[in-house]
């Protein structure tokens, strides 16, 4: 009864790259670049490029399989498997993945964290942030006496 | 004259005058209404930190939002009710009159009793932290307010005699009462602590001339972090950095740890509050951010060393291995204790483990944002009229005051990234 004028507020939001948006089985992630390339991402339908010329924009597909059982944590993660001599280009495996773990112990793929997805009885339940520009990867070869690969997201 | 009555204009409908909802100010006056919409809420950082006051526990705590570090939530310490399991009823005892297995000495169980429990959550679970203060101000040791506070009545602390001026016959001020309009100061750190393999030198001399000493074996030997330890934020009086090495005392270990600060929570006091008051509800809470985004972390590898131009005559340096850890055990010679001390201070702290937090902004090496323009300056009066002017002036004064921030502007303050890990 009566009249009342109510307005979403303005603000409150901060439109980046990699913003997550969780759906039932599937996390929607706005473009981001690395290295100024686009990367792939994993759908329910195979790997397919994130460019936006090229349709609608995808979503990672979430398994239920994917997941860390003790914490029930899982990560969508930016994977790259560098050129031989470190470099990044077009034809570099660049692609979005649902992991269990953020961190990649295959010394050839550098793994960054994009977003963490929380779960509860086989269902995704709450997602957040973890990545907030688009990012700069560079390797760093171990020196000839031996050591570990750097993978470097800056 | 005979002025006509006033007409008073008729009361409209209660349910016909429009109202304001949510986000919105409404403004009546007799020829319309006018609808405005109330400021959005500004956008929440990742470690974004508010301090509240517990009214029942009478306890000042600081919730933070949710940070990563390579990808990973940090815990945090918080109290917990504990939450009693049902008992199964054996009835009652005809000797004691109590109830069967009612004794202490039966556990119960294992349930807990009435009372609390510190438990570690994760950060996303927005844990309360309760805050541990230090004092700031006219009733600490010699720490002087910031100039943020100092402007809001927060005075310096006394002046307290050196040691020549003692020496002289001056006597320390213990009886030192502030100006009026004084306020008190507190401070919590809210730190981010993150554990990580370390280095440890141990230092053996060898025999020597009549002159002094002519051989030093240095063996370094890489300490895992504690197992115990993990990725936290904990709250603490004020923030030391951990030193670690200390060559006074011939210890040469790092600290298997690395600490940031997160945030800062100030609470200031109302006007001319007893000295060495404790903070309760009535106080005002600031908060001073360090960390405005995520993170992501990475310590040196452990390398071996065939040579180093950090120690002058390296006679050798051997890898050895026993126990499953690696060690390297260097030669050199050195004519003093202070000199092997120093050099195996260089050793150390060349090939230092200690990690670097950085925010992975795509600038590169260089993480720094663009510096933004600051807002123009209203003009503050002008022309003949003093009057005018200095209330101008003052109004002016008063909305920087108001505008002043402890926060940097956004995009704020990002982390800076370490080169030396590119190599």
């Amino acid at each position: 009864m009566g009249v009342a004028v109510s307005v979403t507020p303005g603000g409150g939001g901060f439109s980046h790259p990699w913003r997550p948006a969780l759906g039932q089985k599937s996390l929607q992630l706005s473009l981001g670049l690395l290295n100024g390339f686009t990367p792939m991402i994993t759908t329910a339908d195979g790997v397919v490029s994130m460019d936006p010329g090229k349709g609608p924009a995808p979503a990672l597909e979430l398994k239920a399989k994917d997941i860390d059982p003790d914490t029930q944590q899982s990560w969508a993660c930016l994977e790259v498997t560098a050129n031989a001599d470190g470099s990044v280009d077009k034809h570099s495996l660049v692609v979005i993945v649902h992991r269990s773990s953020p961190t990649s112990i295959d010394p050839k793929t550098g793994r960054q964290p994009l977003a963490l997805i929380l779960w509860q009885k086989g269902a995704p339940v709450r997602c957040l942030p973890q990545c907030w520009f688009n990012l700069k990867y560079y390797r760093v070869d171990p020196p000839p006496g031996g050591g570990i690969v750097k993978h470097l997201f800056l | 004259m005979i002025f006509p009555p006033l007409q008073k204009t008729p009361k409209e409908p209660l349910l016909a005058r429009p109202s304001a909802g949510a986000g919105t100010r409404l403004a009546v006056n007799a020829a319309f209404y006018n609808w405005s919409a109330t400021g959005g809420r500004k956008w929440r950082h990742p470690w974004f930190t508010r301090a509240s006051w517990d009214g029942k526990r009478k306890q000042w705590t600081a919730t933070v939002k949710p940070g990563f570090v390579n990808g990973n939530a940090p815990f945090a310490q918080t109290l917990v009710s504990n939450v009693p399991v049902p008992q199964q009823d054996f009835g009652i005892n005809p000797l004691t009159g109590k109830p069967f297995f009612s004794d202490p000495i039966f556990n119960h169980g294992g349930s807990m009793g009435p009372g609390t429990s510190v438990i570690a959550m994760p950060m996303f679970y927005n844990p309360p932290i309760d805050l541990t203060f230090r004092n700031i101000g006219f009733d600490s040791i010699n720490e002087a307010p910031p100039d943020f506070f100092a402007k809001r009545g927060v005075q310096n602390p006394p002046h307290q005699p050196t040691d020549d001026e003692l020496l002289a016959g001056a006597s320390l001020n213990l009886d030192a009462q502030p100006a009026k309009g004084n306020r008190l100061l507190r401070a919590c750190d809210l730190v981010l602590h993150q554990p990580r393999e370390a280095l440890s030198s141990d230092i053996t001399f060898g025999a020597g001339p009549a002159t002094g000493i002519s051989s030093v074996q240095q063996t370094l030997t890489v300490i895992l972090a504690n197992p115990n330890d993990y990725l936290k934020v904990f709250a603490t009086g004020k923030f030391v950095p951990a030193a670690g090495i200390d060559p006074t005392q011939g210890d040469f270990t790092e600290a298997n740890f690395d600490e940031i600060v997160v945030s800062t929570v100030y609470l200031l006091s109302p006007l001319d509050t007893a000295l060495y008051s404790a903070p309760d509800e009535t106080w005002t809470p600031y908060v001073k951010h360090n960390l405005f985004w995520d993170l992501n972390w990475m310590q040196p590898a452990f390398r071996i060393l065939d040579s180093d131009n950090a120690i002058g005559g390296l006679l050798s340096a051997a890898l050895l291995l026993g126990g499953g850890t690696a060690s390297i055990a260097i030669n050199f010679l050195s004519a003093s204790i202070n000199d092997a001390f120093q050099n195996a201070l260089n050793v150390l702290t060349a090939h230092s483990l200690a990690g670097t937090f950085w925010t992975p902004t795509g600038g590169g090496s260089d993480s720094a944002f663009p510096q933004s323009t600051p807002p123009a300056q209203p003009a503050s009066g002008h022309g003949l009229d003093k009057d005018g002017r200095l209330l101008a002036q003052r109004q002016q004064a008063a909305r920087l005051l108001r505008a002043e921030q402890l926060d940097p502007a956004f995009p704020y303050r990002c982390q800076p990234f370490d080169p030396s890990l590119l190599s």
